[in-house]
């Protein structure tokens, strides 16, 4: 049997049950005293209305500016004080000019995230090791965690202008290398040259040579990409 | 430093109180009109996102669609910037304008920490809205921001690389400036809030005709000079050249200038230097009002009317017939004195050895002004002879009450001076008291330059009480002509001089008072 789409199996318990139920919570477990105020806690509540009302009455009056007596020669005085105040935000909201860089400049950006070599090689476990482990461990290679920092060197027309050596992120060392940087040149060629190297190793991981044309005003990043390697963007 | 800045901005107050009649002066508005700023840019932002494209490629065609409806959305666009540049500088003014009249020592070290935090929201609340237009200024502006972020280096990428190219900004991460952009500005509101919570009745809005000039102004700003863009975005390019909103990028050249981490050190510096101003004042705090209960009976006009909230009435514990009892919070109090002045036991008439009233200042007490007040009208009646004798009772933050003695000697008028932390601490019946007891031919209450008085509502509750309408009231038989109220800051010592010998003429002209008698203490 349903009354508006509900069971009235499921109501007619709670009707019946449900007043008993209220009844001995609210009389034998005290839950009265959730709704009522005992005879201490309404004089105070007396009294905190006794005194709103008192402190609403003087707020009613409270603190208040005298009306401007305001005359034609005031309004016009005021608009020539207003004047001043206005071309000093409209000045500056836009003037001076800010000169980031000279007319003829271009922009280049290193930007690399760079995962670096584990600190421990990584090792075959035999499959004796493997049984040793759990279940969920077995895995067929021994890996540190911990990796190396990398070190980028960047040379710019022959001279180098970045060498920089950058930790692995994360609080065991096992996050990537960040570098960026921006460099500001002349427009025209130029020849680029990134070297990534492992920690203080000599002979780098990886080397990219590239001359390129800048145009004034254009902007160029070096990022480098897992597979393709240093590319220019 | 202090003086000369306090100096400088009465000049500048005396100056306005001209043309914007004391009543508008926005100089004693900077605070309210800021709140008020804040509520226009908030209207012209709310208006314009609706029109607002969120998306990297239609951000920019969507501003410029509203900067080309010259006539309602440019309006609105200008606005936003015009009213969030005047913010910075109402604001600025503001904190200078406190600091120089030393509003930030004792209890008001509150308003003035949280007033720091302030800065830094307003600060990025504007510099995310020039993300937004998605312009050459926007570019540099975001790549700025988020490579001065990088440097702290807690977000595991760089930020900033989402701006190396064009393919590597989505739509995604513009959406998150707009996010941004949106809850900044709630959490600099929410600050505000904080910021003048602990002021009894804040004033956060400006007298309304003051809202009309200022919102006409910048109407007036955005329709002559509509705010424009730059070029669209493009992070295949540099911006060289850019005409800078210095209000709020005035940190970025800087930035370009010494880099990231010597930035950091810069606004982390300043911040804690501005933070700490209040522990580097070295002005004694004075003592903290007391309440003599034997004397208090409950009625609560002190909390009703202390500036600073620092009164709360609470449930009797002297065991007397009355509900409530005045307890004063010593770290709110600034030993104004208004709460002296609001209780009605503190009348100069009573013959009390000890003259408890039921709220009091350690120093001065209200038995100390009595006895002041007594002494020099005695003298001043015995100088002044058959001449007008005149009580003065000032402000120690109004006009220096010695100089305008010698000036009002130097033109032959006799006045006798009592000073006083606040007006606001004066019971009116001292008034009352000057002219029936103490033989004045008529009485000066002085105070801080109109509206703008040191503790807030000095004035307001002086001229109140005296009008009847706020307990404890003037009486009516005290004769009105026969007192003056000045309202005057230090560089107004001409303007008070010549009120001075204003009322003293007036006084000459009105019917000699009953014969002068000493003056003593009060009633038995």
């Amino acid at each position: 049997m349903e009354m508006a789409g509900i069971n009235i199996f499921y109501i007619v318990p709670i009707m019946v049950f449900g007043p008993v139920v209220f009844f001995v919570l609210f009389k034998a477990i005290g839950i009265q005293t959730l709704f009522t105020l005992n005879d201490e806690q309404k004089e105070l509540q007396r009294k905190s209305r006794a005194l709103e009302s008192a402190l609403n009455v003087e707020t009613a009056k409270s603190a208040r500016y005298k009306k401007a007596k305001l005359t034609p020669a005031k309004i016009v005085a005021q608009a020539m004080l207003y004047a001043p105040f206005l071309l000093f935000i409209g000045y500056f909201s836009s003037y001076p000019s800010y000169q980031y860089a000279s007319e003829n400049s271009a922009q280049i950006k290193l930007s690399f995230t760079l995962l670096g070599e584990r600190k421990i090689p990584c090792t075959v476990r035999s499959a004796g090791e493997q049984s040793d482990l759990k279940p969920n461990m077995r895995t067929a290679k021994n890996c540190s965690r911990e990796r190396n920092p990398v070190r980028v060197v960047f040379s710019l027309d022959g001279k180098e202008v970045f060498n920089q050596s950058a930790d692995p992120a994360g609080l065991r060392d096992d996050g990537p290398s960040s570098f960026y940087q921006t460099f500001i040149v002349p427009a025209g060629n130029h020849e680029l040259v990134v070297s990534i190297f492992n920690n203080d190793e000599t002979t780098p991981l990886e080397s990219f040579t590239r001359t390129i044309a800048l145009s004034a005003g254009q902007a160029i990043a070096l990022t480098h990409d897992a597979t393709a390697g240093i590319v220019i963007h | 430093m202090q003086q000369p800045l306090r100096n400088f901005f009465q000049h500048i107050e005396t100056f306005f109180d001209g043309p914007f009649d004391g009543a508008l002066n926005p100089m004693r508005q900077l605070g309210s009109l800021a709140f008020f700023l804040y509520w226009i840019v908030a209207g012209s932002g709310i208006y314009i996102y609706i029109f607002f494209d969120t998306s990297v490629s239609g951000a920019y065609e969507s501003v410029e669609w509203m900067t080309n409806q010259w006539y309602l959305a440019g309006i609105m666009r200008s606005l936003h910037r015009y009213a969030s540049d005047a913010m910075v500088v109402v604001a600025m003014v503001h904190l200078l304008r406190e600091f120089s009249y030393g509003r930030y020592v004792g209890a008001r070290w509150f308003a003035w920490f949280t007033g720091v935090p302030i800065i830094w929201f307003l600060f990025f609340s504007g510099v995310s809205g020039y993300w937004l237009v998605w312009d050459m200024l926007a570019q540099y502006v975001a790549i700025g921001s988020m490579e001065w972020l990088d440097w702290l280096g807690i977000f595991g990428k760089q930020v900033a690389n989402n701006f190396l190219s064009p393919i590597t900004i989505t739509d995604r991460f513009f959406t998150l400036l707009v996010f941004i952009h949106i809850f900044v500005p709630l959490f600099l509101l929410f600050i505000m809030w904080f910021h003048v919570m602990r002021l009894k009745s804040p004033r956060i809005n400006p007298p309304k005709m003051l809202m009309i000039s200022v919102s006409l102004a910048l109407v007036v700003l955005s329709l002559v000079y509509p705010a424009t863009s730059h070029e669209k975005a493009d992070l295949s390019a540099v911006a060289l050249n850019l005409d800078f909103d210095w209000f709020y990028l005035i940190a970025y050249p800087l930035f370009d200038a010494i880099g990231p981490g010597p930035m950091w050190a810069v606004g982390i510096g300043v911040t804690i230097l501005v933070s700490l101003v209040p522990l580097l004042n070295r002005t004694k705090r004075e003592p903290a009002a007391f309440v003599s209960l034997e004397k208090c009976n409950g009625c609560s006009r002190c909390a009703s009317d202390c500036p600073y909230d620092a009164i709360e009435m609470k449930p009797r514990t002297d065991g007397l017939k009355f509900d409530i009892e005045a307890v004063v919070d010593a770290n709110a109090c600034v030993a104004c004195g208004i709460c002296v002045g609001a209780c009605p036991v503190s009348t100069p008439f009573r013959h009390d050895e000890q003259l408890v009233t039921g709220i009091d200042l350690p120093e001065p007490s209200l038995k100390s002004l009595r006895d002041s007040a007594v002494d020099t009208m005695n003298k001043t009646r015995a100088k002044a002879g058959q001449q007008n004798a005149i009580m003065v009772f000032g402000c120690k933050n109004g006009v220096n009450l010695e100089k305008l003695n010698a000036e009002a000697k130097a033109n032959n008028i006799h006045m006798g001076i009592l000073q006083v932390p606040c007006s606001g601490m004066l019971p009116p019946s001292f008034i009352d008291f000057a002219i029936s007891r103490g033989s004045m031919d008529g009485v000066v209450v002085m105070g801080c330059s109109e509206n703008g008085c040191y503790h807030r509502f000095g004035q307001f509750w002086t001229e109140d009480r005296i009008n009847q309408l706020r307990d404890p009231n003037l009486r009516t038989r005290v004769p009105r002509e026969r007192l003056a109220t000045i309202w005057a800051n230090p560089t107004n010592l001409t303007k008070a001089l010549n009120q001075v010998s204003d009322f003293n003429k007036k006084l000459s002209s009105l019917p000699a008072q009953q014969e002068p008698s000493t003056a003593s203490g009060g009633d038995k």
